[in-house]
């Protein structure tokens, strides 16, 4: 609780403006809260000298040619990027389902998005993103630059959510995508066949993908907080319904879901990719410190 | 088992017990709509659950509206009483019914079942005496034999019971309850019980079947005092051939094992059998006895048959006295005599048949026409045999002194000189072949037909008969009359359509003939045997009538002791009768006569009617059928009077059940915590 503090939590987020002013305020405050740069990284690589031109960064100036010609020379790096990073965000409509007090799935998980895309651009790592919820709906190739940010962050501020979930067939789609090894960001409530998801994923990591799994879930899909008779409604089937008393089924249903979190979480660790549980009542900084603690090893 | 409550007010709050269901009907929480990202775990855990839950909710539903219904019932002060012998009202009779036939005789270990229905009934009468108002004994058989009247004064009940006897009747239950039911209609507004005390053997309701008063408000309790399975054999009937002097004796074991008896036979007062019989189970067992000790020329053969004494003893004998008609006097006259009576004469084949001592005991005379027509003065015979007659002589056929006549027609017969009665049913002669028809559908004499191959007497010759003033007995197979049977002068008449010797027929050589020949002549005898009864049941009037004068009557019952006719004289009979057989065995009419002194003997048994002695069960429908709406149980008698009286004052008198009602209230709400807890 103490260390949640620290954090804003997703609903304050909300109101702080638009998504590029909230990922940056995200990944700045983590970064600062981390006390480690991310530039320290050995993410530029000296490429030539150029003559130094008015109003050219100081700080590039070779002092060494100055000694020796007495002339300014401008260090120039060629950018190096060895990170293609693919953010897959799932948008089918089973993401649209919220909690009182909570956002939903999918906005937690469009700003989870945003402040990924910004921490990986600021590290000059090139982002992408596919959107899918039974197919791919949008996908946009990685690059580098800051643009990006804008041209992700235009698609995600407009997301709405889609059909039903087909993960295994989007995943399958999307790997046609991918021209050379990434690492492959994947954002889902993973309502699915976990054996099906877990098959597409794990094709994904024996292509030599990293893999990363944001599994986003809302706190009252792990304990049922309602009370009293229910009648269940299916977001993605409306036809499909169930009646209950909620506190009849609370018990056992709490098992059935932990042992499907666990059953993703075992196949995952198994094969090597990281799965991470968010709820999204979770402040994104925690998702994000998450991802790089997991990028530390 | 029925209720009633001490509180009744308390079952006005019976509907609070449909709280539960109310609750659970109509104050359904509504259900929210929620829409949810994937409902498959939830649809899991509600089929896991679900089941359960359904069967705990109404379990629970059931157990807290029987607590609540159990609770109101406790308050209500509930009192169980057995098939519904509800006992509100505060008037109250109760009718205790014995049973005294005589098959209350049993012998059940030494101790008759009359003398076990007695000492019940009294400690009926003790134990009931705070509780019911009125209480009345009736002893019944096949009518009310002795009634008590209602009271409550149990001293004299008591005594009462204790002189009840047995009696030699058969039982019938109805007159005993219509009795009572009657008695009861005077009360209004009472609690009524009948309890009947008895061995429920099968035909306890005898001959009637109907109750006239019945009251379907008043309750019934059917007490049993039979132990164990009864093993009795009892004489059935008993009859007597003259003709074969053979007695036939029927004997029937209503036991479910085979039973051996001695069987002895005495006629007066001399035993003249003894012998071994064996009886199937539940089966009657026919037993002939052939006697040639017997006086031929005594008119009546009485004394009786008996079993050796079983647990009822009293069926085990059988007094008979039959009449013995002597020998039968035969005449026959043969118009055709053949050079004497030659192997081909209607009086050879009749005196062969007749003269059988196997089959019979007749005397025979033979005439030729000549003979017959001079006689002027006849003597008395059974039968005359009028065979192939030229003529018959009107005077000659009215003096005659006999029951039959019959005549047989040939071809000497001149039908012109035959009286007009006779001559009235004969036509022509037919020269046809024919035989009898095997569809005989007009006789009342001949029983047996079916044994015989009536297809194989043929006839080549017969008159052609019509049964003008007289009735057909049977018929040839071309549909002619064969033989035709009328009465002229209190004569029984008997025409047969052609001879009976062989000149037209091969009828005496085939076995139908001496039965033809001895049925005819045993015609007199069944007639006169149905004049005077000599074996009368038990209250059965001793009746007997003689047309000739009579005088100085002397009737004495079996012990000896003088009895007091009553006597009817006319000029052309006399008529003795007496009212009052009511113990079995042989009662003697002595009187004098033109003979001198004279006796007749009348044997009186108890009724077999009902075959009181087949001490088999009753089965419940035939009573539920006649106390068809009235509550009504069944007691067994159990080891001692004072267990059964208990049962009896159980169903009568009911037992207050609150405590049992609140325990069971604790042990639902028990129950109702159980589910909560472990369900």
């Amino acid at each position: 609780m103490a260390e949640k503090l620290k954090y804003i939590d997703p609903l304050t987020l909300l109101k702080l403006g638009n998504l590029h002013l909230r990922a940056r305020y995200v990944v700045e405050g983590l970064i600062s809260g981390l006390h480690r740069s991310p530039f320290k990284g050995s993410s530029l690589e000296f490429s030539q000298h150029r003559e130094y031109a008015p109003f050219d960064d100081l700080r590039y100036l070779d002092w060494k040619i100055f000694g020796r010609t007495d002339r300014f020379f401008i260090k120039q790096y060629e950018e190096e990027t060895n990170l293609r990073a693919y953010i897959l965000l799932d948008s089918s409509s089973s993401m649209s389902f919220k909690s009182e007090k909570n956002i939903d799935k999918l906005t937690y998980s469009v700003n989870l998005a945003a402040s990924l895309t910004y921490l990986l651009l600021c590290q000059d790592d090139s982002v992408g993103l596919a959107v899918f919820d039974k197919k791919i709906n949008s996908f946009i190739p990685p690059r580098a630059n800051f643009e990006q940010f804008s041209t992700i962050a235009n698609i995600l501020e407009n997301l709405k959510p889609g059909l039903d979930t087909e993960i295994h067939q989007s995943i399958n789609e999307f790997s046609r995508y991918l021209k050379k090894r990434g690492l492959i960001i994947f954002i889902s409530d993973l309502f699915d066949s976990p054996e099906k998801v877990m098959f597409s994923i794990k094709q994904l990591r024996f292509k030599h993908h990293d893999v990363i799994v944001f599994h986003v879930l809302d706190p009252c899909e792990l304990n049922l907080i309602y009370n009293g008779p229910v009648i269940f409604e299916s977001i993605e089937n409306k036809q499909d319904s169930v009646y209950t008393e909620v506190q009849d089924i609370k018990e056992h249903y709490s098992s059935l879901i932990k042992s499907f979190i666990q059953e993703y979480k075992i196949g995952f660790q198994n094969s090597g990719i990281d799965y991470s549980l968010i709820t999204t009542d979770t402040p994104i900084e925690l998702g994000l410190g998450t991802f790089l603690a997991s990028r530390k090893k | 088992m029925g209720f009633s409550f001490l509180s009744n007010l308390f079952l006005y709050l019976l509907p609070l017990s449909l709280i539960p269901v109310i609750l659970h009907l109509f104050f359904k929480k509504k259900p929210r709509h929620i829409l949810f990202s994937d409902i498959r775990f939830i649809k899991m855990a509600a089929r896991h659950v679900t089941p359960r839950k359904n069967i705990r909710q109404w379990l629970l539903l059931i157990v807290r509206c029987l607590t609540l219904i159990f609770l109101c019932l406790a308050f209500a002060r509930p009192v169980g009483y057995i098939s519904g012998f509800k006992g509100e009202k505060s008037n109250k009779q109760l009718a205790i019914l014995i049973d005294c036939s005589y098959s209350m005789g049993y012998l059940d270990a030494g101790k008759t079942r009359l003398s076990k229905a007695k000492e019940l009934a009294i400690n009926l009468i003790d134990r009931y005496s705070d509780k019911l108002k009125q209480i009345c004994v009736v002893s019944f058989s096949n009518s009310v034999e002795q009634y008590s009247g209602l009271t409550n004064n149990t001293e004299l009940l008591k005594k009462f019971v204790q002189d009840i006897t047995l009696t030699n009747n058969d039982t019938s239950l109805i007159p005993a309850v219509n009795f009572v039911y009657k008695i009861f209609s005077e009360f209004q507004n009472s609690d009524q019980s009948i309890v009947i005390i008895t061995d429920m053997r099968g035909n306890l309701f005898g001959y009637k079947q109907k109750i006239e008063n019945f009251d379907p408000k008043v309750k019934i309790v059917f007490v049993d005092v039979s132990e164990g399975k009864s093993q009795n054999v009892f004489i059935k009937d008993v009859s007597y051939s003259d003709l074969t002097f053979t007695f036939k004796i029927s004997i029937f074991n209503s036991s479910e094992t085979e039973q051996t008896r001695t069987l002895s036979l005495f006629i007066e007062d001399r035993n003249i059998f003894d012998g071994l019989v064996r009886i199937p189970p539940l089966k009657e067992f026919n037993y002939e006895i052939k006697s040639t000790q017997i006086d031929n020329d005594s008119e009546e053969l009485w004394g009786k048959v008996q079993l050796s004494l079983d647990n009822l003893p009293s069926d085990d004998i059988f007094y008979f006295s039959f009449p013995v008609e002597g020998h039968k006097k035969i005449l026959i006259v043969d118009g055709d005599p053949k050079l004497g009576f030659n192997i081909n004469s209607e009086t050879f084949y009749l005196n062969t048949v007749l003269s059988d001592k196997e089959y019979g005991n007749f005397i025979i005379k033979t005439y030729n026409p000549d003979e017959f027509k001079s006689i002027i003065s006849l003597e008395k015979y059974d039968v005359v045999f009028l065979c192939n007659m030229a003529e018959l002589n009107e005077n000659n056929l009215e003096n005659i002194l006999c029951e039959t006549i019959f005549i047989s027609l040939g071809d000497k017969v001149d039908i012109k000189k035959y009286p007009d009665w006779i001559r009235e049913n004969i036509e022509n002669l037919v020269e046809t072949e024919v035989s009898f028809s095997e569809r005989q559908n007009g006789t009342d004499i001949f029983s047996d037909l079916d044994q015989f191959e009536l297809k194989k007497i043929i006839f080549y010759k017969h008159f052609k008969l019509n049964n003008l003033n007289s009735r057909e007995i049977l018929n040839f197979g071309n549909g002619d009359i064969a033989l035709i049977g009328k009465q002229i002068n209190s004569k029984n008449i008997f025409i047969f359509a052609s001879t009976i010797d062989r000149d037209w027929t091969n009828f005496p050589s085939k076995p139908f003939f001496p039965y033809f020949i001895r049925t005819i002549a045993e015609q007199r005898y069944e007639k006169q045997q149905q004049q005077n009864r000599f074996i009368l049941e038990i209250k059965e009037p001793i009746l007997y009538t003689s047309k000739t004068p009579v005088r100085f009557f002397d009737l004495t019952d079996p012990d000896g002791k003088k009895l007091q006719p009553v006597i009817n004289v006319h000029p052309q009979e006399t008529s003795i009768g007496y009212n009052g057989t009511n113990f079995p065995g042989i009662y003697e009419l002595k009187f004098n006569s033109e003979k001198g002194t004279e006796f007749r003997h009348f044997a009186v048994n108890l009724s077999r009617k009902t075959d009181e002695g087949n001490l088999s069960k009753i089965d419940e429908n035939p009573i539920n059928q006649i106390f068809n709406g009235s509550p009504k149980t069944f007691v067994k008698f159990q080891k001692s009077p004072e267990d059964t009286a208990k049962e009896i004052l159980l169903v009568l008198a009911g037992r207050e059940l609150t405590k049992t009602f609140f325990t069971i209230v604790l042990i639902l709400l028990g129950i109702e915590t159980a589910i909560t807890k472990f369900l």
